[in-house]
């Protein structure tokens, strides 16, 4: 490797600045919105309008929002709600992918081309196309306004079986054949000898589940009623409707709450997210 | 005693390609059997077979005398090596030689996380098992080893522990699938003479498959050649060695390899090298085109040469330690390479660029026929052409 030295030569230092202004503008971008709700949060009602793009606020309102939010909005319920959806439909994708994928990596049986054509398929297909069916059947059975309604739709997560599938492909077969010879039947083998060795990807498709569902506006609204079920967007939904009319501050700090949880997840989880994105899991 | 393993007519296709046709076989217990052959002659697949990994399309697997075909490998009481060694990436090496013991020993139940220690005899299992791995730790000197995982192991010691992991179950059959090949030169060495030793301690059976003839001359007590899918020759070593069956065994066995030169049958049998015969006699066969096979140490080199005898030139000399390799080529045809094989203190007198006579033992001499196998051969009396 060679030494950097320093100073840089004018060229690299150039295109070293050139670089990350690029990504410092595609950071404000990604950024600025969450600033702003973190800023609108701790201001003052009036200064909201008024105060033009000045980032700094004249007078901190921090608690008498948050309290605000806390008070006039069940956040809680909502959140609790969330993590009920969300881990719900984890645990069922999971429990349906991983099975599935393995066995469209490796094993051998007629017709496995064409499922997995299938599987491809189903990824070009968007929510709402089957969202009527889906609402029917719901309605038909009575199971409108409940958590099922809100999870089932997404039990089966095509792009968890490609990811799982293109992530158990690269698992070498002699491990397989081993742990055959050494008596484990399949779906030990995969539980116990596959699985641990895709966690990063596990982790990484686990993020994009949770951050998808918990901020999941769409269907919720369409099988949901009653704010009971409300999951923390369509809480913030009702909340914004009924209580806060045009109190911006308090409806920021909501938002700032029920968004924590996801950041700090992923904060928990980036390295493990991104080995699976890169899938350099296992070799 | 009857037979450790047998197969009898075992026939394989993936697809449209035939892989194994009609393979006969019997193994003694206590052999070191190896299947040698080129790539993708079948080698492997035979094995996948014999372990049950791969189903065969026709003919039977006995092991032990106890047909095997409906049995999952496990039922078969076999242990393998793989290639790759094949240890599970995120258990330890002491987890990874368990394995086999605890599915043997405790219930599905009794192996699932949670549940598992509900089961009271569990405790008592766990602790024979972790005794015997102990011993055959000992035995192949990885104690200090145990509690690594497969990544913080160099190649070597990833072999042992995959060697370990089969020798705890004590099976009746030692399957193993180029165990050596992804060692450096040096520790294959090493390791071909600790698996010998191996075998000699452990009096099992091994089914070892190579394409690195020097393992299976070195470590084998038979070798069995596969050839497009076929058996084409199985004997000890020196059988092999000796009396190749047919020219693709003669020119995979033995190192540099054999040489082979084109030669012809007169109608009376006699084996002439262009013009010149061979002191050869043929027992059957036309007469046509022939291959003669010779190995590099049964060549001499000839400088001044009174009687009529075959003609090359040496190109380039090697030095091999105690030996020396002399390149020549053929005067008669150019396309001929020659290589002989001679002692050191004997290479003084043989200079690249000069031209030497071609002679040999007529009875150390391979002929083939124009189907590649072996044909059963006389010598004459009088020699002509050959080496006094």
């Amino acid at each position: 490797m060679k030494a950097v030295r320093f100073p840089l030569p004018a060229g690299r230092l150039l295109r070293f600045a050139g670089a990350h202004a690029v990504l410092l503008v595609g950071a404000a971008f990604m950024l600025l919105p969450f600033l702003w709700m973190l800023l609108t949060a701790i201001r003052a009602p009036d200064e909201i309008l008024t105060g033009g793009l000045n980032p700094i606020p004249r007078s901190f309102h921090a608690v008498e929002n948050f309290s605000a939010a806390m008070q006039q909005a069940p956040l809680l319920r909502f959140m609790v709600n969330g993590v009920i959806i969300c881990s719900g439909i984890l645990i069922i994708q999971l429990l349906v992918a991983i099975p599935a994928a393995y066995a469209l990596a490796k094993l051998r049986f007629p017709g496995r081309g064409l499922l997995f054509a299938a599987v491809i398929g189903g990824l070009c297909i968007p929510i709402q196309v089957p969202a009527l069916p889906i609402y029917l059947a719901l309605a038909e059975f009575g199971l409108l306004d409940s958590y099922f309604a809100m999870m089932v739709p997404f039990f089966l997560s095509v792009f968890a079986i490609f990811l799982f599938r293109q992530t158990f492909r690269g698992f070498p077969d002699e491990i397989l054949q081993a742990a055959r010879v050494d008596g484990l039947g399949e779906f030990e083998i995969l539980w116990r000898i596959v699985v641990p060795s895709a966690l990063p990807a596990i982790a990484a498709f686990s993020i994009f589940s949770i951050v998808a569902h918990w901020n999941d506006l769409y269907w919720p609204m369409i099988v949901i009623q009653r704010m009971d079920y409300a999951p923390p967007p369509l809480g913030m939904l009702f909340f914004a409707n009924s209580e806060t009319g045009a109190s911006y501050g308090v409806l920021m700090a909501g938002a700032t709450i029920i968004t924590a949880p996801l950041v700090i997840v992923f904060l928990l989880a980036r390295r493990r997210f991104v080995q699976g994105i890169t899938m350099t899991g296992i070799k | 005693m009857e037979h450790s393993l047998e197969l009898e007519r075992i026939s394989k296709a993936f697809g449209k390609t035939g892989v194994l046709s009609d393979i006969d076989l019997a193994v003694e217990p206590g052999e070191f059997l190896s299947l040698v052959g080129p790539s993708g002659c079948g080698k492997s697949t035979l094995l996948r077979i014999i372990s049950g990994l791969e189903r065969q399309d026709s003919g039977q697997v006995r092991i032990a005398g106890r047909p095997v075909d409906v049995l999952s490998p496990r039922a078969r009481n076999i242990a393998m090596v793989f290639q790759n060694y094949a240890l599970y990436p995120h258990m330890s090496a002491a987890e990874n030689i368990a394995l086999p013991l605890m599915v043997d020993r405790l219930s599905l139940l009794e192996r699932l996380p949670l549940i598992r220690h509900l089961s009271p005899r569990r405790k008592r299992i766990e602790a024979a098992i972790s005794g015997e791995i102990g011993k055959v730790a000992e035995a192949l000197q990885i104690e200090p080893l145990l509690a690594r995982k497969p990544g913080q192991l160099s190649g070597g010691q990833r072999q042992r522990v995959a060697l370990a992991r089969a020798m705890v179950r004590q099976p009746s059959l030692f399957l193993m699938d180029e165990p050596l090949s992804n060692l450096d030169a040096q520790l294959r060495v090493h390791m071909r003479d600790e698996l010998t030793d191996l075998h000699r301690r452990l009096g099992a059976t091994f089914i070892y498959v190579t394409h690195d003839q020097i393992e299976a001359m070195t470590m084998s007590t038979r070798i069995a050649m596969l050839d497009g899918g076929r058996l084409a020759q199985i004997g000890s070593p020196a059988d092999l060695y000796e009396r190749p069956a047919s020219l693709t065994v003669a020119r995979f066995i033995g190192s540099p390899a054999i040489n082979i030169l084109p030669a012809r049958l007169d109608p009376q049998g006699h084996v002439m090298l262009g013009a010149l015969p061979t002191g050869l006699v043929a027992s059957e066969g036309l007469a046509g085109p022939v291959s003669l096979g010779l190995r590099p140490e049964h060549i001499r080199l000839h400088a001044a040469c009174e009687r009529a005898m075959p003609m090359a030139t040496l190109r380039r000399s090697e030095h091999h330690g105690a030996d020396r390799l002399l390149h020549l080529d053929l005067t008669e045809n150019r396309q001929t390479g020659l290589i002989v094989r001679v002692p050191q203190d004997e290479t003084g007198q043989f200079q690249p660029g000069e031209t030497y006579g071609i002679g040999f033992a007529p009875e150390k001499a391979h002929l083939f026929g124009p189907s590649g196998l072996r044909m059963a051969t006389r010598t004459l009396p009088a020699r002509i052409g050959a080496a006094a």
